[in-house]
């Protein structure tokens, strides 16, 4: 390649308390270039591009910025020397407008040190129309009036606000739906186009073919392979990162349910504010898949279920007989758990050890009568921690400082430790790594064919496609077609969907 | 889908030094230097003046377990210091009916107080900041008003041995009642359901719903806690000074609150230990008496107690500001 380096880093390292994590890291980024960053969950990629931009300072090693040594002690110099993040858990204010939070940084001040309302108002507007969302968000509206994908690209506006010249990516694509990938892959390539060079992290694999040039791998704390796309397979990218070689294609076998069993699960005409008539049976041993677009209500049918959201008609039936739920306590003592959509706000304490945390739904069990078991309690801890192989330092390490990877196995495992019969898992895999997540379907699936019930909501369709036995499509709050196992495959359920 | 075997679970790594917790011991250790060097002549460190500062400190200490409790769970109360002198006038106006009737009425009047605190947060859902504000006026008026302003004294003596006044031999009762309270909320902040939950429900209360926790319940058990706890308090103020008097406890919010802070507990919920807060009560029971003994009066000895509390905290909330 002829450009120059936008980025070189070498022999970066970083540790934690005594944990390295980064042990040497060498990197290099040509302007214009979308380069993919992979690795298992835990691997570095995110402390990584932190220390990039400044966020970190590496206890060794060497970055360089387009030929020049660059040290940054905050986020704002790397901002002042052309970088950019949108970080892996988004940072927006919600309160704020869509353009109080783009300007966050550097706001338009007139003469008098108040702040230029209209001028902001036009350069969001501005920003906007140069991604192609200036029809779906205007700069007015307040950020928590937007979905998770629109916020995704809120948070990418905010910084190319600054003029980046690099762009660094950390999992965007982990909360937005098919349209939203699309286009987010059309603003890519617009700003490569202008010569922005784009770090790009993702479990993705399959993306990473799609639109970056090159593609580095992180294990253990090093970068063991750089290659061009084109001239790799996706099967050597994961031998890479695990070190080893991976087997694929798998069949989840699980029995099927006996002629006469009862569903364990039954909604019959469910009706909230967002769901209308909603009916469906999970039987015992049986993974049912919700399939639909972000918003159709798939989430909503786990809420209702997980007593989150008031019923107004219908009902619920666990094991066939009708059951009130009107919170998630009265869910969870009927064997009802939800792993939830949003981990941080809603699944877990992040000043919570982890062990704490995989046993907060679990502490009415532990409680022997009035002090709770610790040993038993801590060996629950570990058993899950070995099950789900959660990279951390021990059950005493605090969540907040686990890879986002490891913090979402921290939530199915909080559901999984409880004597759950019937889980309802909302995109249960959503930044967990390829082998993470064979590891999580094959203990969904274990759980499954012990008799208990799941239901499964993934924007994945290939995953729900071989994964379930039974999908229900929803739109628009309601069930609009029930597909057996063998008519769904990833193409019908996309098309059904729409 | 892809298939992979296996990997090992990360083995322990070593133990590093928890200095965040470490820091209060040692800011605790640097003023009792301070002081046992200064005051040395002074007799700040003969056993008789310790056991003063025991005794100084427990009604500090004791309110300050409450509030552990309440900032734990991300709540405040601002009225237990009304609930204090609301209690010592009620057990000092029915012990001639009975120590027994006395006692319990006295703390029951506490739960209510709690009660009423909690429902309205719980239920109607108004920060706790405001209902306590306004209880605070209203639990404070009452009292007045039952006393007339005046100072009711004791003459149980029985009362006042057991509540406050008495000794065992060196020891002071009201240390055996703060090492008692301690002791308890330890246990029942670190070894329960309930501690665990008040600590899920003040350090993400949405994810605490979400693992089944009734976080609206365990808002109103705090402040009925904090209340009671803020009525033992009062009753063994009453006891100390065989009287009671409405302007009991009104010195005491900024004290408790700085001795749980400092204790290393989070404003924002969360996180708490009954030990830490006990450490702050003793840093602050320790200040109060060192300045006495300096000779200084009470305008410089409020100044003083500002600047310590200011300079503890800063101390001790160091390394929480790296981090964020
Ligand atoms: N502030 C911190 N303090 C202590 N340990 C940390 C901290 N930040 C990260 N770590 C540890 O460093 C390791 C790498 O974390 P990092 O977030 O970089 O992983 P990642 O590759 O981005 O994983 P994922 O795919 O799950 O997002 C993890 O084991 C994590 O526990
Ligand atoms: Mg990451």
């Amino acid at each position: 390649m002829h450009s120059p380096l936008a980025l070189r880093i070498t022999g970066l390292r970083k540790q934690f308390d005594g944990t390295p994590v980064l042990k040497g890291v060498d990197l290099e980024l040509a302007a214009g270039e979308v380069h993919a960053i992979v690795g298992q969950n835990g691997a570095g990629k995110s402390t990584l591009m932190k220390i990039v931009n400044g966020l970190y300072q590496p206890d060794d090693g060497r970055i360089e910025l387009f030929g020049n040594v660059a040290a940054f002690s905050s986020p704002r110099d790397a901002r002042a020397a052309g970088i950019a993040m949108v970080y892996q858990d988004l940072s927006l204010v919600d309160s704020m407008s869509v353009a109080e939070n783009m300007f966050m940084a550097n706001w338009t001040e007139s003469h008098f040190g108040l702040l230029d309302q209209r001028a902001m108002h036009q350069r969001a507007q501005a920003l906007l129309e140069k991604m192609g969302i200036a029809g779906e968000i205007s700069p007015d509206q307040p950020v928590d009036s937007l979905s998770m994908g629109q916020q995704q690209f809120l948070e990418i506006a905010k910084a190319i606000a600054q003029d980046a010249r690099i762009l660094i990516l950390d999992e965007p694509t982990a909360s937005l739906s098919n349209q939203e990938i699309i286009r987010l892959f059309a603003v890519i390539e617009r700003l490569k186009a202008q010569g922005v060079a784009i770090i790009y992290i993702t479990h993705y694999l399959h993306d990473i073919f799609k639109i970056c040039d090159s593609v580095s791998v992180l294990r253990d704390g090093r970068c063991v392979r750089r290659a061009r796309t084109d001239q790799i397979q996706i099967g050597a990218l994961l031998a890479d990162m695990l070190g080893r070689h991976a087997d694929s294609s798998v069949q989840w076998q699980r029995p099927a349910p006996a002629g006469d069993a009862k569903p364990v699960l039954e909604l019959r005409a469910l009706t909230t504010d967002e769901l209308d008539g909603v009916s469906l049976q999970v039987y015992p041993g049986q993974v049912i898949g919700l399939a639909g677009l972000l918003g159709s209500g798939r989430t909503e049918i786990l809420n209702a279920i997980f007593g989150l959201s008031p019923i107004a008609s219908g009902e619920i039936l666990v094991n066939g007989q009708p059951v009130r739920i009107r919170s998630p306590r009265d869910a969870i003592d009927q064997g009802i758990n939800l792993v939830p959509e949003d981990r941080r706000e809603q699944g877990l304490v992040l000043d919570f050890s982890v062990a704490d945390n995989l046993l907060m739904s679990s502490l009415r069990e532990l409680a022997s009568p009035v002090l709770l078991d610790e040993q038993r309690g801590n060996g629950i801890a570990l058993d899950l921690i070995r099950r789900l192989q959660i990279k951390t330092s021990g059950p005493a390490q605090l969540v907040r400082y686990l890879s986002g990877g490891n913090q979402q196995k921290v939530v199915i495992g909080k559901c999984m430790g409880t004597a759950a019969r019937i889980l309802l898992l909302d995109d249960p895999t959503f930044g967990i790594d390829l082998a993470a997540k064979y590891e999580i379907m094959r203990i969904v699936n274990d759980y499954a064919a012990a008799g208990n019930a799941v239901v499964f909501v993934s924007s994945e369709y290939g995953e729900i496609a071989s994964f379930c036995d039974a999908t229900y499509i929803v739109n628009r709050g309601r069930i609009t077609r029930h597909m057996q196992r063998h008519e769904q495959s990833e193409e019908q359920l996309l098309a059904a969907v729409q | 889908m892809d298939i992979v075997a296996n990997t090992p679970a990360q083995p322990p790594k070593k133990r590093v030094i928890p200095w965040n917790t470490l820091l209060i011991y040692i800011v605790f250790a640097v003023i009792f230097l301070f002081f046992a060097i200064t005051l040395h002549d002074k007799g700040f460190l003969q056993p008789a003046n310790l056991m003063n500062i025991a005794r100084q400190t427990a009604m500090i200490s004791i309110m300050a377990v409450g509030m552990t409790f309440v900032l734990s769970a991300a709540e405040i109360d601002l009225s237990f210091c009304a609930v204090v002198a609301l209690a010592a006038v009620t057990v000092a106006l029915l012990l001639p009916y009975g120590m027994f009737i006395a006692v319990g009425a006295a703390l029951l009047v506490g739960a209510l107080c709690g009660l009423i605190n909690g429902l309205f947060v719980s239920r109607v859902g108004i920060p706790s900041f405001l209902v306590t504000l306004g209880t605070t006026g209203i639990i404070t008026g009452i009292t007045r008003w039952m006393t007339g302003l005046q100072t009711i004294p004791i003459d149980n003596e029985t009362f006042t041995f057991v509540f406050g006044s008495g000794d065992f031999g060196p020891v002071s009762v009201l240390f055996l009642w703060m090492i008692a309270i301690a002791l308890l909320g330890h246990v029942l902040l670190r070894k329960t359901r309930f501690g665990k939950e008040v600590l899920a429900s003040g350090g993400n209360k949405i994810s605490a719903m979400y693992s089944g926790i009734r976080v609206g319940r365990i808002k109103l058990y705090v402040l009925v806690l904090n209340a009671v706890l803020a009525a033992l308090a009062g009753i063994l103020y009453a006891g100390r000074l065989q009287s009671a008097r409405y302007t009991l406890g009104e010195n005491d919010l900024m004290m408790v609150i700085a001795a749980v802070i400092i204790g290393g507990t989070s404003l924002f919920g969360g996180k708490g230990t009954v030990a830490g807060t006990m450490v702050g009560a003793l840093i602050m029971g320790m200040v109060n008496n060192g300045l006495i003994l300096m000779g200084l009066n009470i305008d410089q000895q409020l100044i003083f107690r500002g600047v310590i509390i200011i300079f503890s905290v800063t101390l001790t909330m160091g390394h929480l500001r790296k981090k964020h």
